[in-house]
Parts: C-alpha cells; structure tokens; sequence
C-alpha cells in the first residue's frame, strides 16, 4: 500500500516551499513518513507476537499487502498494515476502514451478515457512513439482495506460505442506494462457516477491496 | 416492505440518469472567465463554492479571471487583463475589473434560466456594461442563449433603450466621471442597448461546440491592438478534461484566433476526500489496558510513569502533552494539536491514547486544548463513551452529543508537565513573495530563505524573531515611486524590498493569557512587522459555543527603515480597532472592525468570507476611511480578496499549515492596517465554536 502514497508526497513538497515556518531543529509533529514507520514498527511486533493475517488488495491501485490483526474488541477486530491502513471488520464483514481516504467511518452490517453466514437468500439493508471532502462523516443506506451461488472450491495461502485447498460455499450481495450501487462476493469455509475470502465495496472512492485469510 | 424496497430502487435508476444529465451540462466558460459562449455571457453557473481559473487570448488582449460561485445563485469575479497598446499606440494598457453574475430564475420544463450581470462595476469601465440574458436547453445537449445588454454590450445594432419606457433618464448613459474603484451606479442599464445570441452543443461529455452573435465591436482595442473586426460571429471548441481543465480553440470576429484555457476546482472535493494519514490507535479492551505494567504494580515501583507513557504515544500521534493530572476516576490534559487542521481530530487522537494508556478505574477524560501557550477549550469526553461508539454508524455525531464542550479558563488543575517550558525552537525554510499588476512588470516575485527561531521560557509567553535573505527576485528593481499624498505607510514597499539585504521580518516578544471567563488577552511588543516596530495589546471575548466574538485592539507603531534591520523612520502612529467577528451560518462568516488605520486615518473594513469544513476559504473586504477618494489616489479604497487553502486539502496528510493569497488590485496608504502577527482570533477560533464542530467528521479518525 506504499504506491498510491508516494503520488502526494511530490506536491507536497512544493507546497511547503510555498509557505515556510520551522522546520529543522523543533521538536515537530511526525512527518507522514515518521508516522508510516511508526505503524511499521507496530507491524513489525504483531508479525512477531503471530498475529492473525489478511492478505489485501485494492483493486484501484492494483496494490495487494498483508494486514495484521492489532485489537479485537466489540466483536469487530481491526488489522492495521505495514503503513498505517487500518480495516475493521466483524466476522469478516468490512465495517471500516481508516487511511484510504474518503474512509468508511462507521456501519451497520447486522441484516446482511445475518443471511450471508446462514447461506439464506433474502433482502437486507445496510448503513455505511462515508468521510467527505468536508470531514463530514455521511451516511448512506443502501438495500442488498444476498443470493447463494453454492459450493466452490478455492485456494487459501497458509503462515507458512503453502497454498491449501478449502472448499466453501459463494454468497453474492448486490446493493444499491439512489446512487450508489456495488456487489460483494463472500466465500465461506464449509464447516466453520468462516469467510475465508472476500471481495468487498469500501465506499466509491476506494472501491473494492479484495480480502482472504491467512491460515495456520 | 418488500414493495416499498423494489420502489426505491426504481427511484434510484431515475435519479441515476438525472445525474448523468447534470455532469453532461458542466459549464461552459466564456472569454471573460464567466458562464459563457465566446464573449457573450449565458444564463449559467458554476458548481456551489466553485473557483474558476480563465485565461484567454484575443490578439494582444489577454484576460486573467478568477471566478467565484458565492452562494447557488450569485457569482463574483476578478479580472486582470492585459489590453496591448490601448490608450496610445507604444504603450501597454492593464486593467482590473470585476464582475457580478445573478441567477435570477432557473431553468425549468418550459421556462428558461434568467440571470441578470454587471461586468466591471468598479473599475476604469473599460468593460463596463450589463446585460439581461436567458439560456434553454432545448435538448440534453443543446442549449440556446438570447439576451441583451447595455455599455459595452451595445456596440453592435444599438437601439433604443427598451427601458425607456419606464423613465427618460435610462435613454442617455452619462459620460464616466468615476475614478477607479467607485461603483458606477448611476450607468447601470442606460444609454442605448442591443441584443446578442449564440448556441452550445455538447458534442460528447467533453466536446462542446459554441457559436455566438456578438453585440461587443471592440471600438477602442481596434484603434492599435486589434484590426477592425470583419464578422459579428464566433465559433469555437472546447474540451474538458477529467482533471477540471478546460481548453478551448476559437475563431473570433471572422479574423482571429483565439484561446482559452480554464480550471475549475470545487472546494469541497479535495483529490482525496477526508485525508489518508495514518490510521489511528484502535481502542484496546479495557482488560489489556489494566494489564499494562504501569497500571499494576504500586505507584513507587513503576519503571515507567503512566503520564510518560501518554506523553511518548502523544508524540507519536502529533500531539503535545503540556499538562498532565489524574484524581479518582477523572483525567485532566492540557495539549498542543501539533498536526492536524481539524482540532476536534487531535481531540479524538488524544481521548483514545488516554483511554489505551490510563488506569481502567478512570471514566472521564478532560482535553484542553492550549494555542500558544493558553488554554482555550475543553471537551470532556466519557471512556465509556469512545468505546461504545468507536465502531458505531455515526459515532461521529454521538460522540459530539456526548462530548462537554465548555471553555478552558480554570477548569483545568493538570500539573505542568516537567521539561516542556523553557523551549528553544528553530527551523530554515523557503519563501516566496509575490508582488502583483505593476504595469511594468505584472508578476514580480522573490524567492529566498528564511531562519525562523523561537524562545517561550514559560507558558504563553513567546520570544521570536524571523530573518529573511533574497536569493532571487525582481520585486525590488521596480522604478514606479510612491506618489501618494498620504503618510506612505505602505506604499514604500518597492523601497523596503530594494534597500534590504538579510531583513528582519519580526522580532518580538509576545505574551498571551487569560484574563476571564471567555476572555483573552494579548500582547506584542518589538519589530512587529516589516515595515512597523512598537507595541501592541488586545482582548477578545469568545464564548465557546458562541457564533459571535468581539475583540478591541491597540497599537502604538513606529515606521521601520527600509533596510528592515533596527532602525526607524520619523514616522508614528496610535491605530487600532474594535473588531467583530460573526458565524453567518452555512458557511458565511463576517468580520467588522472599526477604528484608526496606519495613516491616521478613522474608519472600518468589511471582510466577507466562505469557508469550507475542510479549511478552504474564500473572501472579499474593503475598506472606506475619512481619505478622499482622491486623496487615496487610484482605486479610489483599499479593497482585495483572498483565497487560503489548507496544506491538509492539497497533500492528504495531516498539517497545520495553510498556503493563502491575498490579492489587491492597488495597495496603497489608506485604510492600511499594521499587520501584527497572532491577532487572537485566529488563534482561538480553531479550537471554539463552529470550528470545532465543523471538524467533528474526523474526531473518530
């Protein structure tokens, strides 16, 4: 999740040209690349304390990287990068995100999680809260049908770097809001039921982030 | 249910393609950087709190405009344009003016939109004129324009003035007898009038071809600049881009070619919305925060205080930890949000490490929030609280209805915390100046270095200084002088910039305090700015939740030598002003101040702005003093505008820091202001009132 970083930075080198003020020799807040090594000092500890993993890719960027489990807390756990990009999530259900920008500040998930871990086709509503240009956080609610697809068996990369076969159960979730509209594909360990892999809409301008467990 | 759902998505499908249609019809901009076809104007409007960047070619006639969508309805604009040789045949012409665009109706089924303009109601009236015009879309991509218009719009095919009718007086439009910077009232829709037309085709959702009637005959730029013009038609194409960038290419009176390039920015759409720093510490349960070893074991056997704890995991969140106290099951803090342009974030950023780092015994968490070295607001926040909303739907807006909001004075007993006073400070930096609309040198600039230093040996008080060194530039090899009658209080500037070497832009000492409930307090003393040295004090009252603020300052001052080092001119003054400062709502946001300027003269300065959440803002003030218009000289009173974007809306990383510009068509010596820095409004409204709130968006990120 570097990449999409390094864009800015060159104009925000020229901009601060523009204006002046200390810089050298005061103690100052962190510069964004102090707060990145920061966040990759905390990964560092989680990759060493064996922490759960999520293997991320963004489908904008075409950037994919590994999010460690850091608090799990109210139901939800969120996973931090090496960089600083945080992603919640309840039951594999992404919930909130926190350093893409235009982040999802807040949601509520309760229907569609409730027919997709149980396999149920049906109508569901969820709520998502959305920052804008104006650090305003905006909620909008979208209406979903969830469909199961049925058996599909997939490929799951494991800690050791071994890739084991997991046979699971496709759920599709098709949303839409007056207008918005995006689908989710969830593919759930048989057995556990565990969303063992996803592909998730995380606001219009992230777009679809593309989730899969790390196994033990 | 299941009915009421289905519904909703068939309204979604319709208001789908509603959109689709309005992005189709993104503005076309004229020649004059206004809602437009080629020279003629159209019943349009830019996006709300839309700023639009013009620059167009006609010949040697070059105009610069920047426009401004003030509210849905009304839209103002500021052009500099370069005429070529207008007046006599060897020399340049430059000319301000500004524009007023009024939606009077807008489109409907059947009706078409109606807006009424003043082009250059205020300037030398080389532009001058008004005009009246309605725009239909007659398809989805075809709109026609009609209108008519009186000045400089009544070039071609004149006739009566249709408004005769109503009163002779509107048949003669009076010879010009105002000085730059007067309105002309007394021209507005008078004198002959005539009728212009044109159509806009939107060829693709790019593509846009314009052909007009124009009535405008270019009578004094064809006598050195241009040839007589051999057709009243233009025709021209255009194409946006993605980005917001408008390039166009035109044929121009039937023997010219003409460009235009234009770059609308909305405000409110930064490149990435809402910022993109590092994400922040996700709450811990509160089991894992009581099993922190400086939680455990008894007070004297801590390796590691829990307030230095806090203090380092602050740091690494661009905060500083200036006050520290925990009693029972409440924790006070006083802190500096070092890094981020919303104040309420390094509030949320502060509440969250408390609620990671402190005893699970403590509830409630005081963050006062301290701007040079006073406390200003604090919000008391619930433990319980953060952790109920951290991953609510709209925690956010909870959290601000939870949150007790109250002003700082003396609620705060946090003990000092030992080694952040005395503190030493400095930093090298770039700078840049830039001097404007020299009619020998429009754009003048300098580029050097600077070495800023700071000393604050106890809370609120400040000693500081900044040195500055030109490497590059041309705004001192100006050769116009002053000729002002007036005590040349500003209009020297060419002789501070051309006499000095390494200059001191300030150096002064400050101290800041409070005085009361919802009172503080201010002063300034030492080289206070470039041009001015002496003594300066001022109160502000500013409840918390207050829209209103209101401030009294006074100021003795001494003009500066030009080499910008110790010395002083025999020039000094007593100025000051009591100031009023008012949230309008929705955004709008007035200011008042009324006293005694620079140059001895009495009166006030109006300031209108429009700010965004995110920091953006835009404005206009002017100034009117006892000075005579002819005593002011040109421009006839000191007016500008000015546009601040914060560095935060530009990179997508946290600061502080704002990059602005404040653009005067004239300065000169009336109505000028000392420009002594810290005045303490600005340094308390971020952390009060609507500033606060507006930021609240980003108190869970």
């Amino acid at each position: 999740m570097i990449r999409w970083r390094a864009l800015f930075l060159a104009a925000a080198v020229v901009s601060v040209a523009g204006c002046g003020g200390y810089g050298v020799g005061s103690e100052g807040p962190p510069t964004p690349a102090q707060a990145r090594a920061q966040a990759t000092a905390r990964f560092a500890g989680l990759l060493n304390a064996g922490a759960p993993a999520l293997q991320v890719a963004l489908e904008r960027d075409e950037t994919s990287t590994i999010a460690l489990r850091e608090v799990s807390r109210g139901g939800v756990d969120s996973f931090v990068s090496s960089d600083g990009v945080a992603l919640k999530l309840r039951r594999g259900m992404l919930v909130g995100t926190a350093g893409l920008g235009a982040d999802m500040m807040g949601s509520n998930v309760a229907d569609s999680l409730a027919l997709v871990t149980t396999g149920r086709s049906g109508v569901a509503e969820r709520f998502h809260s959305f920052l804008d240009g104006e650090n305003r956080a905006v909620t909008r609610s979208y209406v979903c049908i969830i469909t199961p697809k049925g058996g599909r068996g997939i490929e799951v990369g494991t800690r050791d770097e071994q890739l084991r076969q997991v046979t699971t159960r496709l759920v599709q979730e098709d949303c839409k809001s007056l207008d918005q509209e995006f689908s989710n594909l969830y593919w759930l360990a048989s057995g556990s039921g565990r969303i063992v892999q996803s592909r998730q809409w995380a606001g219009d301008f992230t777009g679809p982030i593309v989730l899969r467990a790390v196994l033990d | 249910m299941r009915v009421f759902r289905l519904a909703s998505l068939g309204l979604g499908a319709l208001a789908a393609s509603v959109t689709s249609v309005e992005e189709v019809r993104a503005e076309s901009l004229s020649f004059y950087g206004t809602p437009g076809l080629v020279d003629m104007p159209t019943a349009g409007r830019l996006g709300d709190g839309n700023l639009a960047f013009t620059t167009s070619t006609y010949g040697p006639v070059v105009r610069n405009t920047l426009t401004f969508q003030i509210s849905p309805r009304l839209l103002g604009s500021f052009r500099y344009a370069a005429q070529g040789p207008f007046l006599r045949p060897d020399s340049e012409f430059y000319d301000r003016s500004f524009d007023l665009h009024f939606l009077l109706r807008e489109e409907d089924d059947v009706w078409p939109a109606i807006a009424l303009g003043l082009r250059d109601f205020g300037g030398t009236g080389i532009y001058s004129g008004e005009y009246l015009v309605a725009s239909k879309w007659v398809t989805p991509r075809l709109q026609l324009t009609g209108g008519i218009g009186w000045g400089r719009f009544a070039g071609r095919g004149a006739m009566d003035n249709p408004l005769g009718i109503l009163d002779e007086r509107f048949d003669v439009r009076p010879e010009l007898d105002t000085r730059t910077g007067e309105v002309t009232f007394d021209q507005w829709f008078r004198g002959d009038a005539a009728l212009f037309g044109g159509v806009q085709w939107k060829v693709t959702d790019q593509l846009t071809f314009v052909a007009e009637y124009s009535s405008d005959t270019y009578p004094r730029e064809s006598r050195f600049a241009l040839e007589e013009q051999s057709s009243p038609y233009n025709f021209g194409l255009s194409y946006r881009f993605k980005s917001g960038a408008d390039l166009g290419l035109y044929s121009l009176y039937g023997n010219k070619v003409g460009f235009r390039f234009s770059y609308v920015i909305d405000p409110a759409r930064p490149r990435v919305p809402g910022g993109q720093e590092v994400a922040p510490p996700a709450l811990l349960p509160r089991a894992t925060v009581a099993s922190q070893s400086w939680n455990l074991s008894a007070p004297g056997r801590r390796v590691i205080g829990a307030r230095e704890v806090l203090r380092g995991r602050l740091a690494e969140q661009g905060v500083r930890l200036t006050g520290y106290s925990a009693h029972g099951d409440r924790a006070q803090v006083r802190i500096e949000n070092l890094a981020y342009h919303a104040s309420a974030q390094a509030v949320g950023r502060t509440a969250r490490v408390m609620a990671n780092t402190l005893d699970a015994g403590i509830e409630r968490f005081d963050v006062t929030l301290t701007e040079r070295g006073v406390p200003i607001t604090t919000i008391t926040v619930r433990r319980a609280d953060l952790e109920e909303l951290e991953h609510d739907l709209e925690g956010a807006w909870h959290s601000l209805a939870r949150a007790e909001i109250a002003d700082a004075f003396g609620t705060t007993r946090a003990a000092q915390v030992p080694g952040v006073f005395p503190r030493f400070s400095w930093g090298f930096s770039p700078y840049t100046a830039v001097s404007l609309f020299d009619p020998d040198e429009p754009f003048r600039y300098e580029l050097g270095v600077q070495l800023d230093a700071a000393w604050e040996p106890r809370s609120g008080m400040i000693f500081s200084g900044r040195l500055r060194k030109e490497l590059t530039g041309n705004i001192g090899s100006a050769t116009r002088r002053s000729d002002s009658v007036l005590p040349h209080v500003r209009s020297d500037s060419v002789l501070y910039a051309r006499e000095s070497d390494i200059a001191i832009s300030h150096l002064t000492g400050e101290y800041f305090f409070r005085p009361g409930d919802d009172l503080f307090g201010r002063f300034t003393f030492g080289y206070l700015e470039p041009m001015f040295a002496g003594a300066s004090a001022e109160v502000l009252w500013y409840p918390a939740q207050s829209r209103l603020a209101l401030g009294a300052e006074l100021n003795y001052a001494a003009q500066r030598d030009y080499d910008q080092l110790f010395g002083l001119r025999d020039y000094d003054v007593w100025t000051g002003h009591v100031s009023a400062y008012y949230d309008l709502g929705h955004g709008y946001h007035g200011q008042l101040d009324v006293g005694r300027y620079l140059a001895g003269d009495w009166g006030a300065t109006i300031t209108l702005d429009r700010r965004f959440d995110n920091g953006v803002k835009v404005g206009a003030f002017a100034t009117f003093t006892d000075v005579s218009f002819d005593d002011f000289g040109e421009g006839s009173f000191d007016k500008g505008i000015f546009v601040e974007v914060p560095l935060s809306w530009l990179t997508g990383q946290p600061s502080r820091r704002v990059v602005g510009q404040t653009i005067r068509p004239i300065l000169r010596d009336g109505g000028a202001r000392l420009s002594v820095r810290n005045r303490l409004y600005g340094v308390v409204a971020p952390h009060r009132g609507t500033h606060l709130d507006n930021g609240w968006g980003k108190f869970l990120r």
